[in-house]
């Protein structure tokens, strides 16, 4: 019986050895830089929703700072000074708990935001997160489905690739765009719309797409698509930690400077941040990246782009975490609904620098759908505090995890792309759909 | 920087001159010790005699716990270094952009701008506290080049050795009130967002018996001289030191006993360093500079 124990006991601290080369000694340090204020508790989305102190930024720097020890240094546990100050191995039981929380956060960025150290925390996290998917321990089990998805159809939605351009294929049939957008493998063009996974698949969100399309139509930009050719920019593997987003990247890298564009544009705000802020940590850019949102802006400016129709409407807006609090991009959205002739625009209590997640990334949505759930419930319920018809935002992701809050409370808001109300600013007669 | 030295010591000299800091001297016999030992009974100290004490003992056990101290810091230190050093990755992207790191460190590391936007009260807990003991490092390590320097001696002269009691008196309560504040909301307000582990007691204990001991063994000192407007540069251990002065003790044999102990806590806590909360003193500096250099070449993109 004591022999059973006993292995038992030895089965659980067995745990394999967490190799940490990707993150960088700045990293290890920032797990010291904690000083446990408890700013990020009182922000923290998730732990707004869960209150456990195990999903607190604190709590993983603390634990993830343990688990180190034990395995690395002098105090390791099966060095002499481990065992002379009883340094205890973390078991197996612990190091699965820690992964499951480290795993519930939308890696929105709020807690380095409120963190008077200013520790980079999603950076951190995600390369915990890799740690631990090379060590085997990561992901939690329903986001592997995504990764899989991205890995053979280069999407995370389980769709076939031949399908990516079907939005555009039933848009122009519906007579909703006047042509598919060219193939810019095929004949070049000067901007590359990189449309994205949830753009392209999710019917729901597609009129994103179609809107798009329809601006730079109206504008008349020399523009393509990479058609069938695209594939997933890697964010949710980088967000989750698995390496194959290195493979993702290279390939996207290679295959966008061969191309000869000057500028990509994108709609979501998670393609936006993969491709500007983290590709050229992996390889250079020839090219210049901006939000679709940015390049309106641009067209209005320069005249190309005329917005007759008065398009009265409340609005409010959510910053999407990728583009407001990863990219720095608070001012150009507003300066676009301001230029949209007859929208009012009302604030909601949290914005900027503090907007509240939609609860829907890093993996969040897949791994916890019910905190995310009730994240979005939040957020939903503070945007009609506001009084507005109408809640905006820049990505098609944000777009998906709002809705949920929105169908839960049977909210009276209409979730809206940005790029839904210039198309009613420009065209005629208002066809876009339901976004 | 060499004319504020000069300013502030024509001020200091000012003060003296207006001050009774002649007319308060005693009459001593010049006798070295024959004056110390009007105070220092030699019964009280450890092998029956004041200078051996101070000679054979004292000096001995601080440098045997500052060796001590000291092993342990490394240890802990290079136990640290050697976690932080796991990492492979680059720490910064880009170039090290030292304006926007100087500017970092001055408004976030040391004015806490971040803190003060948050709490009110935790940043005075962080100004008294950290403030207080970078400045007091500052003004030895001021002193201390001084005398290395250009051979100005800091205990000799008595306008250097009035700045070092201000400067060391003002800096401490600084200290003491970021503790205390400290343990008030701790303890007693105990904000929601508050987690209480035993390192951060450990923390807020040890400072609040280094500076508790430091200004106990400051007033042991004052208490057995007479009052005059010199001790008054040390404005606060003066108090303790004037509401201990009734009281016919042995303040100086006190004093001998304390300030081992306080050399001792000191000592431990440097010690702790490494291996407790305290490491964020070191760690945080280094995170917001970083963050500074990463931003700034972000928007330079």
């Amino acid at each position: 019986m004591n022999e059973e124990v006993e292995k038992k006991v030895e089965e659980s601290t067995n745990i394999r050895k967490i190799v940490v080369d990707n993150l960088s000694p700045r990293q290890i340090i920032e797990l010291d830089a904690c000083s446990r204020c408890g700013e990020c508790v009182q922000w923290c989305p998730v732990y707004n929703e869960d209150e456990r102190e195990e999903v607190t930024p604190r709590s993983k720097a603390k634990r993830f700072k343990k688990l180190l020890s034990s395995q690395y240094g002098l105090f390791r546990a099966d060095s002499l000074l481990g065992k002379l100050f009883r340094i205890k191995r973390v078991t197996s039981e612990e190091l699965n708990k820690f992964v499951a929380d480290l795993y519930e956060c939308s890696t929105c960025r709020q807690c380095h935001f409120v963190c008077p150290s200013q520790i980079d925390t999603v950076e951190l996290w995600e390369g915990i997160r890799r740690s631990f998917v090379d060590a085997g321990y990561g992901p939690l089990e329903p986001q592997k489905n995504l990764i899989q998805s991205v890995k053979s159809y280069d999407n995370p939605w389980g769709q076939p690739r031949s399908s990516r351009t079907r939005w555009a294929k039933v848009a122009k049939r519906k007579k909703k765009i006047a042509g598919e957008p060219k193939d810019i493998t095929r004949k070049k063009a000067d901007v590359l719309y990189f449309v994205g996974c949830t753009g392209a698949y999710d019917v729901n969100v597609e009129p994103v797409a179609i809107n798009t399309v329809k601006i730079l139509d109206a504008a008349g930009v020399d523009f393509g698509t990479l058609g069938t050719k695209e594939k997933c920019c890697g964010s949710v593997l980088l967000r989750m930690g698995d390496n194959e987003y290195d493979r993702i990247a290279k390939e996207n890298i290679k295959q966008f400077n061969d191309l000869g564009f000057t500028t990509m544009i994108t709609s979501c705000a998670g393609c936006f941040k993969t491709i500007k802020h983290d590709y050229p940590k992996t390889g250079k850019l020839n090219f210049e990246v901006k939000h679709t949102l940015e390049f309106i802006i641009d067209l209005i400016e320069s005249g190309k782009l005329k917005l007759k129709n008065d398009v009265k409407m409340k609005v409010t807006y959510h910053d999407p975490c990728h583009l407001g609090r990863h990219s720095s991009f608070y001012d150009a959205p507003r300066k676009l609904l301001n230029l949209i002739p007859g929208v009012e625009l009302i604030e909601m209590e949290r914005t900027r620098e503090n907007s509240r997640c939609c609860g829907a990334g890093g993996g969040l949505k897949s791994g916890y759908p019910d905190i995310q759930n009730k994240i979005s419930q939040t957020r939903i319920k503070e945007a009609e505090a506001t009084g507005a018809t109408e809640l905006i935002s820049a990505c098609p992701f944000c777009y998906q995890g709002l809705q949920v809050g929105i169908q839960a409370l049977d909210s009276k808001l209409t979730m809206r792309d940005i790029t839904d109300l210039v198309v009613m600013a420009i065209e005629d007669k208002t066809e876009v759909g339901d976004v | 920087m060499k004319k504020i030295a000069i300013a502030i010591l024509l001020v200091m000299n000012l003060l003296l001159f207006l001050s009774n800091y002649t007319s308060a001297r005693e009459d001593y016999s010049a006798i070295i010790e024959q004056d110390c030992d009007l105070c220092h009974l030699d019964r009280y100290y450890p092998g029956g005699d004041y200078f051996e004490a101070e000679d054979n003992y004292k000096w001995k056990i601080l440098w045997g716990m500052t060796v001590i101290a000291g092993i342990i810091f490394l240890v802990g230190m290079t136990n640290n270094i050697l976690l932080w050093r796991l990492g492979k990755s680059k720490s910064i992207s880009g170039k090290l952009k030292w304006g926007p790191v100087v500017k970092a460190l001055l408004t976030e590391a040391i004015m806490g701008r971040m803190i003060l936007k948050t709490s009110f009260i935790r940043w005075s807990v962080f100004l008294g506290i950290s403030m207080g003991f970078v400045f007091i490092f500052i003004a030895f390590l001021a002193f201390i080049s001084m005398k290395l320097s250009i051979g100005l001696d800091f205990i000799e002269p008595a306008p250097l050795h009035l700045a070092l009691d201000l400067l060391l008196d003002l800096f401490g309560v600084l200290i003491m009130i970021g503790t205390v504040l400290a343990i008030v909301r701790r303890y007693i307000l105990k904000s929601a967002q508050m987690e209480n582990l035993a390192q951060d007691t450990a923390a807020v204990f040890f400072i609040f018996l280094i500076i508790l001991s430091g200004f106990l063994l400051e007033g042991f000192r004052l208490a057995t001289l007479p009052p005059s407007s010199i001790i008054k540069f040390s404005f606060f251990g003066n108090i303790i030191g004037s509401w201990l002065r009734p009281f016919e003790l042995p303040w100086t044999v006190y004093h001998y006993y304390l300030w081992i102990f306080h050399g001792f806590i000191s000592l431990a806590f440097v010690a702790y360093i490494p291996f407790g909360k305290i490491r964020h003193f070191i760690a945080c500096p280094i995170s917001i500079a970083a963050t500074a250099s990463d931003k700034a070449n972000i928007e330079e993109e």
